[in-house]
């Protein structure tokens, strides 16, 4: 139970419904793309290919490399001046000016997602992977047999087995995106205020970086975060169980 | 093998080459800023490969006793 002062105090602060927000979009926006995405790269690396195996070694680095690392790597890679994204773009002209990717309040939390994504790919990859290639392949020879589209082979055939990697793959994904430190902190170090904070960096902040320094503050923040995810993650485990019992 | 197959396989395999380089993209923008000289990772326009490549960017990293503690 969280003590009555630091409840309300909570409660008061103003940033508090725009980093629930921001909270909400980064978790959804970078779960839901990161599995889509892994979808597909998982069918692509099941296929047999002339060098499938030094793709598959290529794809660990962003996952074994440090977070810190990588989140500062973007941080030159957005950089407006001599970052090398801005002159890719405009080379291939996709832009007309250079972007500030980092301090531009439009562009911000969609290059932190992307970068959220870009770190959270491999392992849901490795994950469905798994579920794909435990498939057999005579479940597909039967369904081309009986002439299934690939649309439908995939839907009726590739899709139920991969659930429980999928359901696996998701949880783990918002756990982890959720608890998610070093690439906002990284990435949003040189804006002011709390517009692009998530609940984990705000707590931070709150407790040793903004003119509150309330660690009793952020800590009750802390009991709150643990408790919407533990929520998060046995709604969604319950709406889960609820269809498969449906099915 | 056919030649529709041999296509598929040489399509699979250029898709997989190019999720590879986009996975590995940043990290040879970290590579290549560790080998220029301090002079040239503010210039613009940004290049991607040094002018003068300095390897010896690694040994001074290696070399330094603060490293090799945190090591």
């Amino acid at each position: 139970m969280l003590p009555t002062g630091a409840r309300s105090g909570l409660l008061e602060q103003e940033a508090l419904p725009t980093v629930v927000a921001n909270t909400v979009l980064w978790v959804v926006a970078i779960v839901l793309v990161t599995v889509v995405l892994s979808l597909g790269l998982a069918q692509l690396l099941n296929q047999e290919f002339p060098g499938r195996r030094v793709v598959r070694w290529a794809l660990i680095v962003p996952w074994a490399a440090s977070l810190i690392m990588t989140a500062k790597l973007f941080t030159w890679i957005y950089d407006y001046y001599f970052g090398i994204l801005n002159h890719a773009l405009l080379s291939l002209r996709l832009i007309a000016a250079p972007v500030d990717w980092l301090g531009n309040d439009a562009t911000v939390m969609a290059a932190m997602i992307a970068v959220g994504v870009f770190v959270s790919l491999l392992f849901t990859i490795y994950v469905v992977l798994a579920g794909v290639s435990a498939i057999p392949a005579e479940v597909y020879e039967a369904a081309w047999v009986d002439g299934a589209s690939a649309w439908r082979t995939y839907w009726s055939v590739t899709m139920p087995p991969l659930r429980p990697a999928l359901l696996v793959a998701v949880v783990l994904n918002v756990i982890y995106v959720f608890n998610s430190f070093p690439i906002v902190w990284t990435l949003n170090d040189r804006n002011p205020g709390f517009a692009h904070d998530t609940m984990i960096t705000y707590m931070y902040k709150i407790a040793f970086k903004s003119s509150l320094r309330d660690v009793g503050l952020a800590a009750a923040l802390g009991v709150v975060n643990v408790l919407v995810i533990l929520l998060g993650v046995l709604f969604y485990l319950r709406t889960v169980s609820w269809r498969e019992a449906e099915a | 093998m056919s030649v529709a197959r041999a296509g598929r396989r040489a399509a699979l395999a250029g898709a997989g080459l190019a999720v590879a380089l986009v996975g590995l993209a940043p990290y040879a923008v970290m590579v290549c800023t560790a080998l220029k000289p301090e002079g040239e990772l503010r210039i613009t326009p940004p290049r991607l490969t040094p002018i003068a490549w300095q390897p010896g960017n690694v040994a001074v990293v290696l070399g330094d006793p603060g490293f090799r503690r945190w090591l």
